[in-house]
């Protein structure tokens, strides 16, 4: 079944002599239980294409569906609520919340999402020992290494078992080898899971755990 | 608010800076209105907790219990009116006395016992028997003087010592303490103290009325003046922002405790603009990954108001410390209402100077969490 479809998509940044045209007529499909990978140099538009694939960002033109759901045709308030539910996010650089336990930066989520706090509490215990965290519950992200730190990122985009895993530079901020990890435990979490996930990246060495990779260049999506 | 009151359990020195400031403004705020109302109940108490509803004045008085004087003759005209419940007689006689050769201030107020005008905070003793001879009853300031039940209190100038038979509380006039005497031993004391009002007759300076709860107050206060023809009547609340000087000190105090709450709020908003900007990047993230503006808005009112209210029982706290330390000479009165007043008022500061910070929040584009931005 078909997680997501871009179609057509245009992003179109100020007018006249300042306008920017961030994404070009872009188009994707992505099926369940596929991970690809976004790949191109700073400033090609991936970051803008997965900002309007997470509900972030409005296009000029286009539209995007997540499952059954029409992007475009949210409101910011249902934009809200998907976000909440349908989509997890792993960040450049962990963004976790310094003063939460490695836990409770999973457990945000719970008055977050529509599902009950038990639910989350249930999911976040379950990724503590999957990540390989569970002796690390209770530090705040100070006291974890990089590596800890982006699995407990990891674990945040997982606990509200969205249907899109949306991962942004999740190497950026680690060493080759950390990162190599990272990636692998990231992919293995997304396929035993059935999710669909995009990773964006500019380190060709990740892409050989994802199924597919899609260049993007100058905001033009070139498949292969 | 779960995540609100973790950020404020784990990050307590940050708190503490505004929690600080909050509770030293309401420290100031606290002890400032104590003082506005030591000094108001000081200047007006003998009015104040006098058991009436309106004074009658002469016309000629000026709403001044010194300046005013009425016959004690025309007070069953004043009776007679319709509305009025009840009238009494008062009279001031500002002078020193001594107990013990002890010199002190003291205000002797005449009065009718058991009438309207007396005072109503008996706190020791009993009250004296109308027309019961050289006895009276002292604010208990003049206990914190020395002066014991059954004490004799001399005025300079007189001869027949006044025995104190009761204490009352917050019954002082100008920021004297009294001696609350019946009107016949008052007129008795002033021919001494004061010969050139000697021949004057039997007089009071002022009536104090009680109304009939059902009478319109307007119309009762016409109706005397109509029957009396020489009288000025208005309300007790008139009459004791007539007093000296009581308005001007009561808008002062009013100004400057309005200009602390000012502060309270500032301080807040201040606070909250800039926590919020530090923690921009942070509240991009949880946008992101779906928190709505009402959630985030919803952490900082929380947040605003466990400071506000933990900053408040700490100023309160001290403020009470000092109320503990003060000499009783200083006019402070911690009064319960004033107190519950200053807690809401507060709050809704704190409350105000937070909303502040909705706009930039509100404005914080989660798209900014991506691409290493936030």
């Amino acid at each position: 079944m078909t997680a997501l479809i871009v179609d057509d998509v245009t992003k179109v940044y100020g007018e006249g002599h300042t306008e920017v045209r961030a994404l070009c007529n872009a188009s994707l499909e992505l099926g369940d239980n596929e991970f690809l990978a976004l790949l191109g140099p700073s400033g090609s538009g991936k970051t803008t294409l997965l900002s309007v694939i997470g509900g972030l960002l409005a296009p000029t033109s286009g539209t995007v569906t997540v499952g059954e759901i029409q992007l475009t045709a949210l409101s910011r308030k249902e934009q809200t609520r998907f976000r909440a539910n349908r989509v997890g996010f792993v960040f450049q650089g962990f963004n976790l919340v310094p003063f939460l336990t490695a836990r409770e930066n999973m457990t945000v989520m719970a008055p977050i999402s529509d599902a009950t706090r038990d639910e989350i509490e249930a999911r976040t215990d379950q990724l503590l020992e999957e990540l390989g965290l569970t002796a690390r519950r209770d530090n705040l992200p100070e006291q974890l290494s990089g590596g800890e730190r982006q699995r407990v990122a990891i674990g945040r985009a997982l606990v509200s078992d969205p249907d899109l895993i949306l991962v942004d530079e999740p190497t950026a901020s680690l060493d080759t080898e950390l990162g190599t990890q990272v990636v692998q435990l990231l992919a293995s979490e997304i396929k035993s899971r059935g999710k669909a996930g995009i990773m964006v990246t500019h380190d060709l060495r990740m892409v050989e755990f994802t199924d597919r990779t899609v260049r993007i260049l100058d905001g033009e999506l070139l498949n292969g | 608010m779960r995540i609100a009151l973790l950020e404020m359990r784990r990050r307590r020195g940050r708190w503490a800076s505004i929690v600080g400031a909050i509770a030293f403004i309401v420290f100031l705020v606290l002890v400032l209105a104590a003082l506005a109302d030591g000094l108001f109940i000081g200047s007006t108490g003998a009015l104040q907790n006098g058991d009436s509803d309106a004074l009658v004045y002469s016309s000629d008085g000026r709403r001044s219990l010194v300046r005013s004087e009425l016959p004690l003759a025309e007070l069953p005209a004043v009776v007679a009116v319709p509305g009025v419940a009840d009238a009494g007689a008062l009279g001031v006689l500002l002078s020193t006395a001594a107990a013990d050769a002890e010199l002190f201030d003291v205000a002797v107020i005449g009065h009718l016992p058991g009438r309207p005008g007396e005072p109503t905070m008996l706190v020791a003793g009993r009250r004296p028997e109308p027309g019961e001879p050289l006895v009276g009853i002292a604010d208990r300031a003049l206990r914190d003087e020395g002066i014991a039940l059954g004490d004799a209190v001399l005025l300079t100038g007189s001869a027949q010592p006044v025995t104190v038979i009761g204490f009352v509380k917050d019954a002082q006039y100008l920021l004297a303490d009294t001696l609350w005497v019946p009107i016949e031993t008052w007129h008795a004391l002033r021919a001494e103290v004061r010969p050139e009002t000697r021949g004057r007759g039997s007089v009071a300076q002022a009536f104090p009325l009680r109304l009939d709860p059902t009478a319109e107050a307007s119309t009762v206060l016409s109706a005397v003046d109509a029957a009396l023809g020489n009288s000025e009547t208005v309300t007790t609340d008139e009459a004791i922002l007539s007093i000296p000087g009581v308005q001007q000190q009561a808008s002062t105090f009013t100004a400057i405790i309005g200009v602390s709450f000012v502060v309270v709020g500032l301080v807040t908003a201040l606070f909250f603009a800039l926590i919020t900007l530090e923690k921009r990047g942070q509240l991009a993230i949880l946008k992101a990954i779906g928190s709505s503006n009402r959630f985030l808005l919803g952490g900082v009112i929380t947040q605003a108001l466990i400071a506000t209210v933990v900053g408040y029982l700490l100023g309160f706290a001290f403020s009470r410390l000092l109320a503990a330390a003060l000499p009783p000479a200083v006019p402070a009165t911690f009064l319960p209402g004033t107190a519950l007043t200053l807690l809401l008022a507060t709050i809704a500061m704190g409350a105000l100077g937070a909303v502040f910070s909705f706009r930039r929040i509100i404005g914080i584009d989660p798209a900014s969490a991506l691409g290493g931005e936030a």
